[in-house]
């Protein structure tokens, strides 16, 4: 089968950040790496649009950040999911879960 | 307990802000050095790698500016918040100083009238720190992302991706599949 590089759909890049977030804190770029790893490749996140989102998921309170030591002794800003991030997650996957089984049914009718 | 803490970071936020436009330049750059360096590790040329790691990440310039504003607009609501409350401390402060029949009463308004004022001055100090800071950066050369990267440290290598289907064995998309993952991952751990 060839392969299906696929553009992450609008507002999926929220629910897979903190999906990536939600087993520790993570600096930008290994949340790229993550989400990248974890979909084996198919979800190629254009890199930079990673920063507005945390940025924008930073104001909304569902992570928050700090600056700390990363592997190889850099500075790097870390981002963790916050409690409020937590229920998110929760509300966005139940959502999306939902989506999915409903365009299921209507590919498997039609 | 966190809730306080949360509340604390927030309402620090705009002592921190001068600092935080250096460090939006900060984590991008980071970013980048760190694909370069797997670039690198990964047997490209650091020219090759440096290409890769600016085209893989997209319009710096216009990403940074995104950051910078949404950084701003957010800061603009902290602000707000920060002055409606050094206000309301304020006043609290000088009812009791005025109104208060008891001596130890008294001393706490004039301990939050004192906090008020130092807050509201360090506030007005952080607002024309900026300022003071263009016109010292405009006499410097901006410095350039690119020529930054330190390429002297490899050992970030990873296998490169390998190809793989949209669906799996068990025909799962890509986010099923990173959602059953991580729950899985999460419930062992």
């Amino acid at each position: 089968m060839a392969q299906s590089k696929q553009n992450l759909i609008q507002g999926t890049l929220a629910m897979l950040i903190l999906r990536a977030l939600a087993r520790g804190p993570l600096h930008g770029y290994e949340i790229a790496q993550r989400i990248q790893q974890s979909s084996e490749d198919v979800l190629k996140v254009e890199e930079g649009s990673l920063y507005p989102a945390l940025y924008r998921l930073e104001g909304q309170g569902w992570v928050e950040a700090e600056w700390g030591a990363s592997e190889n002794n850099r500075r790097a800003k870390y981002y963790k999911l916050t409690r409020a991030g937590r229920k998110q997650l929760a509300v966005e996957t139940s959502n999306w879960e939902r989506l999915s089984e409903a365009i299921a049914k209507v590919l498997q009718t039609a | 307990m966190t809730i306080i803490k949360t509340i604390l970071r927030r309402l620090g936020a705009p002592v921190r802000a001068e600092a935080s436009g250096r460090e939006v330049e900060d984590e991008l750059q980071f970013h980048i050095e760190l694909r370069t360096r797997d670039n690198i590790a990964a047997g490209m040329s650091p020219e090759d790698a440096v290409a890769d790691a600016m085209r893989r990440f997209g319009d710096l310039e216009n990403i940074r500016a995104v950051c910078e504003e949404i950084r701003r607009e957010r800061l603009a609501g902290v602000m707000k918040m920060a002055k409606g409350l050094i206000w309301i401390m304020l006043g609290c402060g000088l009812t009791l100083k005025l109104a208060a029949q008891v001596d130890a009463m008294r001393l706490v308004g004039h301990f939050l009238i004192l906090i008020a004022i130092l807050w509201r001055l360090l506030i007005h100090l952080r607002e024309m720190q900026p300022d003071l800071r263009r016109i010292m950066a405009a006499e410097q050369p901006a410095p350039s992302v690119i020529h930054s990267i330190d390429l002297s440290v490899g050992g970030f290598a990873e296998a490169p991706p390998t190809s793989v289907p949209a669906y799996d064995k068990d025909g799962r998309t890509p986010v099923e599949r990173l959602i059953s993952d991580e729950s899985s991952g999460a419930t062992t751990k």
